[in-house]
């Protein structure tokens, strides 16, 4: 069983996400702050966090990314960070937080599907 | 020399008196002499016949006494007519001594025009050696030029044929050794007893010399005239009765009249004019009888009229002389016009740099080489706050705060070395109520004949209000380019789903309407923020061009403006944090209805955003006057008073970091522009970590400003 967290503050697009990505074999899970993110992710571990930047909270996606690609126990998690920021400086802030991955906003689904595929093998 | 020899050749002793007083002597000689005879042959007799009474011897006696008387006679008689004889003889000789020496010429001719004699002087001129050699030649022979002779011959003929002295007749003729003299001549006609004429007497003298002195005299004259003819200086001459006496070229030049007419006119009447004419008057009687004369050998500035009436200025000098026993005044002027125009052409010129200078907004200096002012138009007061007296003697440095006068300092000295000029050299100084200016210096190098350095000559322009301007540019440009950047990403966000959304649509056609339904107003609603996004933008640009927000107002109640809220905190699912408490729910307004629906959606959304998912937002409504004032409160994060001061500006976002927080950052700037439209205004008051509250306040009745059709009203 494949866990996948979903890290965004709008709900729509979280349930778009959750539409496209969900599988018999995968287990997701949601989060709509950074805070609620980190807890989600130290209990259940996902193979795959999809991370959106600008967050509600004190923690921000990049924030976030760092504290988990920092921490042993979720250093494993691929993160793919999600936003709507795409300038090259911002892709740059991105992989400098630690992300595995990045997909600008807005996306083809299809290249979701791929991105997230491709983490978990 | 001249009246004696007239008097004597024209002093004509008539012939026949003489002849009568010869005849007359003559007979009273013989008379004598026959009364002397007879008396002696009577008593000699008497005595005789008393001695000798013999006949014999007395006839031998009266004959010796008769050789005796006859011998006496004789000799008497041979005595004197030696001595008559003598005398004559020795006149003669004088007089011929006489003509031969006396320095004229003289000769004498027949009625045939051919000489008779002439003196050993005038011979030596004609050529022909010794006097008598003349004797029969006429004036044809004689050295001098056929057309010399003719007048010579024309005027004796005329002196014989009228028998009146002609006197004082210049001829020229050319003499023996080969010279033009000239001869001034006159002549008497000889006459016989019967006044025939006989002939014609010539007495000439040689005036070549006086000629050539007169002839002399004239061309220094004619020199004398040209040169003041030629002078620079026009030369007025004037008499004791103040008439023109002298007026040269350049005078004909300045006054237009011609030294043709001049002489003799009245100078006053012809050249002063005649606010000045009493007093020249005055002046020259008082130096007449007084001998005083202020004006004279001085030069002085006066007008003076020409011909055609205009008035030239002119700068004189007078000065007076004796000629003949009378002053004449003698006047070098001139035409100073062309200086005047000069002189005034500069005046004019300076006073035009000078109002230049003293009027432009820059402040205009000089200094020397060390860099000390000698120089501050009065602008400086205006850009440093110091009276250009307060200046000289002091540096630029002197008004430039560490480290900036150094800098400066080093930069001058590096272009005086150089001798350079420079441009819009930017510096800091301090004005002298203390606050920063920022000036623009421009200088250039001036020297003296030689070259050396004097100093600088240039201008300051305050740009402070510029660096500001290109700062607040710098700001706006920066705010511009973040609000892009942020446009692009609020327009990212709802495109996302709209994107993701549409897509899932089209490619699974299993979902279940309802579930397809709900994907199409997730769609929907989307596409209606991005419209909102689009139309903030447009009412900014729109007010970006200076145009006011077009309003269509109508008459609504407070309730019906409050109530477009209610959708809002619907979406937002807020309605529990938002109290609200309005006064006069009923009252009405005449407003922009979906305009001030936008106004408080704004607003509340900021409180909302800006604080605590539990804090309350509180929103009041009250009657304030003529007013009604809406506020909106909240106990959220709270702004600096940097923070707060930047509300307005349009493209602010609280914080740019805050990523968290949604927004264009027109907000705030396109409120305002709507409560202004309204003629209402807008505050906001906000404390860091405290809470923000806005207010706003609407008037009560309509003014003019609002329109019922909606026209956009400046």
């Amino acid at each position: 069983m494949k866990k996948i967290l979903i890290v965004e503050d709008q709900t729509d697009v979280l349930k778009l996400l959750s539409m496209v990505l969900r599988a018999e074999d995968r287990q997701i899970f949601l989060a709509e702050k950074g805070e609620d993110a980190l807890c989600i992710a130290r209990e259940s571990r996902p193979d795959v966090i999809l991370m959106d930047v600008m967050l509600p909270g004190e923690v921000d996606g990049y924030q976030a990314t760092r504290a988990l690609k920092t921490d042993p126990a979720t250093a494993g998690c691929a993160i793919i960070i999600m936003t709507a920021k795409v300038q090259e400086q911002d892709r740059i802030d991105a992989f400098e937080a630690g992300a595995d991955d990045y997909l600008g906003k807005p996306f083809d689904l299809a290249d979701l599907k791929s991105k997230v595929e491709k983490f978990l093998g | 020399m001249e009246k004696p020899l007239r008097n004597r050749v024209s002093g004509n002793i008539p012939a026949k008196p003489v002849h009568a007083i010869i005849r007359k002597a003559s007979l009273k000689v013989a008379v004598i002499y026959l009364l002397l005879g007879g008396a002696w042959i009577l008593f000699s007799d008497r005595i005789l016949l008393w001695y000798f009474e013999e006949p014999d011897l007395l006839t031998r006696v009266q004959t010796v006494k008769g050789w005796f008387f006859v011998s006496a006679t004789a000799l008497l008689l041979a005595f004197l007519v030696s001595r008559y004889m003598r005398q004559a003889y020795r006149e003669d000789a004088l007089l011929e001594e006489i003509i031969s020496h006396i320095p004229i010429y003289v000769f004498w001719k027949d009625t045939k025009g051919r000489y008779l004699g002439c003196n050993q002087r005038f011979a030596s001129v004609a050529g022909v050696g010794n006097r008598e050699n003349i004797v029969g030649k006429t004036d044809y022979d004689l050295t001098w030029r056929k057309e010399d002779a003719e007048p010579i011959r024309s005027n004796d003929f005329m002196v014989m044929r009228t028998g009146k002295p002609l006197l004082d007749v210049e001829e020229n003729q050319l003499q023996a050794d080969g010279k033009v003299a000239t001869f001034l001549t006159s002549r008497v006609p000889l006459k016989g007893d019967s006044d025939e004429a006989l002939g014609v007497l010539g007495i000439c003298s040689d005036i070549s010399r006086r000629k050539r002195e007169e002839e002399e005299i004239r061309e220094s004259r004619d020199r004398a005239e040209a040169i003041v003819d030629a002078a620079l200086d026009a030369i007025v001459e004037m008499d004791e009765a103040g008439s023109v006496i002298g007026w040269n070229k350049r005078a004909e030049e300045i006054f237009g009249r011609s030294a043709g007419e001049m002489p003799g006119r009245p100078l006053a009447a012809t050249l002063i004019p005649e606010r000045y004419r009493a007093a020249h008057e005055k002046g020259l009687r008082r130096f007449l009888e007084t001998g005083e004369g202020p004006i004279l050998d001085r030069r002085i500035q006066v007008s003076a009229l020409h011909r055609d009436g205009h008035e030239v200025p002119v700068e004189l000098a007078v000065t007076a002389t004796r000629r003949h026993g009378a002053y004449c005044f003698t006047a070098f002027i001139e035409d100073i016009t062309e200086r005047k125009r000069g002189e005034k052409a500069l005046r004019e010129s300076r006073k035009r740099f000078r109002d230049l200078v003293e009027r432009i907004n820059d402040w205009v200096w000089e200094v020397d080489r060390d860099g000390v002012y000698t120089y501050a138009s009065p602008r400086v007061r205006d850009l440093l706050g110091y009276e250009p007296k307060e200046m000289i003697g002091r540096t630029p440095f002197d008004f430039m705060p560490e480290p900036e006068a150094q800098r400066v300092m080093v930069a001058f000295r590096d272009l005086k070395e150089k001798r350079q000029a420079f441009s819009a050299l930017e510096n800091t100084n301090l004005h002298k109520d203390g606050h920063l200016v920022v000036l623009e210096t421009s200088g250039v190098p001036f020297f003296d004949e030689k070259g050396n350095l004097l100093g600088y000559r240039g201008v300051d322009r305050d740009i402070t209000e510029r660096k500001q301007a290109e700062e607040t540019l710098r700001e706006s440009d920066r705010m511009k380019t973040e609000f892009v950047r942020t446009v692009a990403h609020e327009f990212r966000t709802p495109l996302t789903s709209i994107q993701g959304f549409s897509e899932l649509l089209l490619t699974r056609e299993d979902l279940p309407a309802e579930q397809r339904r709900e994907f199409l107003s997730y769609i929907h609603q989307r596409a209606i923020a991005l419209a909102g996004i689009v139309s903030d933008l447009l009412d900014i640009a729109r007010i970006e061009e200076g145009h006011a927000l077009p309003l269509t107002t109508e008459t609504c109640t407070i309730r019906e403006i409050f109530d477009q809220l209610g959708v809002f905190l619907q979406a937002t699912a807020s309605q529990q944090r938002v109290e609200i408490s309005l006064a006069g729910e009923d009252a009405s307004l005449v407003v922009d209805k979906p305009k001030l629906g936008q106004v408080l959606e704004n607003i509340v959304s900021n409180a909302l955003k800006f604080s605590a998912e539990d804090s309350p937002v509180k929103i009041r409504g009250a009657m304030e006057g003529e007013f009604y004032r809406v506020s909106v409160t909240d106990r959220g994060i709270g702004m600096t008073s940097e923070q707060l001061k930047k509300v307005f500006d349009k493209f602010y976002r609280a914080d740019a970091s805050q990523t968290a927080i949604e927004g264009v950052g027109l907000g705030m700037s396109i409120v305002r522009n709507i409560v202004e439209a309204h003629d209402g205004r807008i505050e906001v008051d906000s404390e860091p970590g405290q809470g923000t509250t806005v207010s706003f306040t609407l008037p009560r009745e309509a003014t003019g400003h609002q329109h019922k059709d909606g026209k956009v009203q400046n």
